[in-house]
């Protein structure tokens, strides 16, 4: 999609979170809209663009905020976006049952002095309580556009955008009457506010910097000498209850447009909400619902994923890979074709039923309302392990496979408790650690199979606690916010949204983390082939006998060191690298084949490890992306590497 | 009027918010859902370890314990 400055005509999409906004932009764009980051941050950005008799107007969805004062990252991108952007026309979207948030909201827009359209959706809300949302006089009160959506519906969309393109057309906007008068004191600030900026941008700063946004003081901080500095600090510890004034003096202007509108009080009961609530949010019977929901989607995501993932595999992946190692005489490129390319794309296109199908649930959770209520429900556990509520989903659906679970953690808010929960993920034991797990069950201890399992997974379980409250209390101290959520009105999922994000982040993945998993899949294919294709003898190989002193320390050999090194790239690779390493190739025989390297001791001690051990490249490759940067993926596989073979050394070496 | 803490009130008792000395993030998260001293709250739920459930300017939302111990309210 072409830059902003390419249109015509562009707008900004604000709002507080958990009114409708989304689907307002699906609505205005239709397909025609791209989602990728903000510049220089993992945060989602939606653009778009639609057609008004012939005028292309560019659509920027900004993340929802409660207020312009920013808390967030997300509010911080909005905050920018609307105060130092150059959209031509900001569309504030408020939710009509609840007005007060809204209009506490489109209050601070106001102060930015720019041109601005009010959509209210969920009028059908109004007329279902038996009310009607005034909105000419609305508009003549407010003194901008006021447009009422039904946006799930389609309702009002046409209208919305014939008047952005109206207002834009319009010289010298009109903006809201009736707002308070500022206290003398942000006339008193203006002259520490950078210059450049347009008079009603520079009361905004001053506003909101006596209001005590940090990000906005540590701005115009940039622009002062160490004297003016002092000064301003002075200032505003003599006008500090000033800050509350204008906050209560905004309050007091909603409340009086609301009483003056016949609208106040929030004119709807909010009784399903409330009903549904008693259950949903109650102490124990929430506890029992979000059992239940969290079983009902890790059932949909892998019962209906996993043989999807493996019917892709066999009837595309694996007979493509065949034939191009039949049809094509050199034997190394075909292998190259074969087991590095065609494998590495097919590894990729195999999350892809699973992502889909767990970003489908996790949107429609979010968008019927009751994500928020899951977290409530399970933050008292969560926290004491230093997460939030909201990290629990993410964890859990970790047992089925880590790559959708780190891209679940978009849904905390926090940045901290994200980072700490990413660490934590990769130490879930997913399934294909399970497939392992089974494989050595069987071969070593079929008669106690059951305990074996059940210990080998409680394992990482018990490490991950530890681990968790270990960095909550030390590397992430302090850093945690406490729990203050929004637990939004429920409402019907709007389904064709759901599917565009769903869509869109799926997508997201094949672009961002494609590439880099199909570089280290090749680049082990490589290390396994080189220089005669024969693993055995190759730099892989090598690696493995010059790593076998530490196996030696838990009974493995230089074998069992590559099967560990190969497990890299997915973990199921533990099986098939040892059926190669021992010349065998099917499944009985190779379980032979490996009791006769190690040990039962030597077995427990290499599955520990296993457990434990780093995640898969797809897993890295995806915190990576996630994080944003290589600093936090690489400590916790540092920290992975270090604790699995203490744990499996220790272990050995004390039952030897 | 005697002024309590917030998490000291029942389910379905209402009070006037006098003082929110929370952190700074906190207390910013609590001002943009419109909570300031002077703004009446409701109580939705209040039990055990839970965090709490509360509702004020039509807004609900989850508030936890040891925050909620640490704003002023009077009973309304």
């Amino acid at each position: 999609m072409s830059p902003l400055t390419e249109y015509p005509l562009s707008l900004l999409l604000a709002g507080p979170p958990n009114v409708g906004k989304s689907t307002v932009f699906n609505q205005l764009t239709g397909l025609r809209q791209h989602v990728g980051n903000w510049p220089g941050k993992t945060i989602e950005k939606r653009d778009g663009d639609f057609d008004v008799e012939g005028t292309p107007v560019a659509v920027t969805d900004l993340p929802g905020s409660y207020s312009l004062t920013c808390v967030s990252p997300e509010e911080e991108i909005a905050r920018d976006a609307l105060a130092f952007g150059d959209a031509d026309v900001i569309v504030v979207v408020i939710n009509a049952a609840q007005l007060e948030k809204g209009f506490a909201f489109l209050a601070e827009v106001f102060l930015l002095g720019r041109p601005t359209v009010l959509a209210i959706n969920m009028i059908d809300l109004c007329h279902q309580a038996g009310k009607n949302l005034p909105l000419v006089q609305l508009q003549a009160a407010l003194g901008i556009p006021v447009v009422g959506l039904e946006a799930r519906q389609g309702v009002g969309i046409s209208a919305l955008k014939n008047a952005v393109v109206q207002l834009a057309q319009q010289t010298g906007h009109r903006t809201a009457q009736a707002l308070a008068p500022p206290p003398l004191s942000v006339g008193e600030l203006l002259p520490f506010v950078e210059v450049t900026l347009d008079e009603p941008l520079r009361r905004f700063v001053a506003t909101k910097v006596l209001e005590g946004d940090k990000s906005l003081l540590t701005r115009v901080q940039k622009n002062l000498s160490v004297d003016q500095r002092e000064q301003l600090r002075l200032r505003l510890m003599q006008h500090e209850v000033d800050g509350v004034k204008i906050l209560a003096a905004r309050h007091q202007w909603v409340d009086e447009m609301l009483t003056r509108l016949g609208l106040h009080a929030t004119p709807f009961t909010h009784g399903l909400t409330d009903r549904i609530d008693k259950i949903t949010a109650h102490p124990w019977l929430g506890l029992g619902v979000f059992s239940l929901v969290i079983f009902l989607l890790f059932t949909a995501v892998f019962a209906v994923g996993t043989p999807l993932q493996e019917w892709l595999d066999g009837t595309f992946i694996t007979p493509l890979a065949k034939t191009i190692s039949e049809r094509y005489p050199n034997r190394f490129l075909s292998a190259l074709a074969a087991d590095g390319l065609v494998s590495g794309v097919g590894l990729v296109l195999s999350f892809v039923p699973v992502l889909f199908l767990f970003f489908f649930g996790m949107a429609f959770l979010e968008d019927v309302g009751y994500m928020p209520r899951a977290a409530f429900v399970m933050d008292r556990f969560m926290h004491r392990i230093g997460l939030h509520g909201r990290s629990f989903v993410p964890l859990f659906m970790g047992m089925g496979c880590n790559v959708p679970a780190l891209m679940g953690t978009r849904a905390i808010d926090d940045p901290a408790a994200r980072t700490l929960t990413m660490l934590l993920i990769p130490m879930v034991p997913c399934s294909a650690r399970l497939a392992v797990i089974a494989f050595f069950g069987a071969a070593f201890f079929a008669h106690h199979q059951a305990l074996f399992t059940w210990s080998m997974i409680f394992l990482p379980f018990a490490a991950l606690t530890l681990v968790g409250a270990l960095l909550a209390r030390t590397v992430f101290k302090g850093k945690q916010v406490p729990l203050v959520m929004e637990l939004p009105l429920y409402h019907r999922p709007h389904v064709r949204g759901i599917l565009i994000q769903a869509w869109h982040r799926t997508f997201a993945f094949i672009r961002q983390a494609g590439g880099l998993i199909l570089i280290f899949s090749i680049g082990i294919f490589l290390l396994a082939w080189h220089p005669s294709g024969n693993t055995e003898f190759s730099l892989l190989g090598r690696m493995g006998v010059f790593l076998n002193p530490l196996g030696a320390l838990f009974g493995g050999d230089w074998r069992i060191m590559v099967a560990l090194i190969t497990s890299f790239v997915v973990k199921e690779n533990t099986i098939s690298t040892l059926s190669i390493l021992t010349h065998v190739s099917t499944e009985p025989d190779t379980m032979t084949a490996v009791r006769a390297i190690l040990t039962p001791e030597a077995a427990v001690a290499f599955m520990v490890i296993q457990m434990l051990f780093v995640p898969c490249m797809s897993t890295l490759v995806t915190f990576r992306r996630e994080a944003g940067s290589w600093k936090w993926p690489l400590m916790g596989l540092v920290l992975q590497g270090v604790i699995s073979l203490v744990c499996g050394i220790a272990l050995y070496q004390i039952v030897k | 009027m005697s002024v309590c803490a917030l998490v000291d009130l029942r389910v379905n008792e209402q009070a006037q918010v006098t003082d929110l000395p929370v952190t700074l993030r906190t207390r910013a998260r609590l001002i943009s859902f419109g909570l300031l001293p002077g703004s009446s709250i409701r109580v939705l739920q209040n039990s055990g370890s839970c965090s709490l459930l509360l509702e004020s300017r039509g807004l609900r939302f989850a508030l936890g314990r040891s925050e909620a111990r640490q704003i002023s309210v009077v009973r309304l």
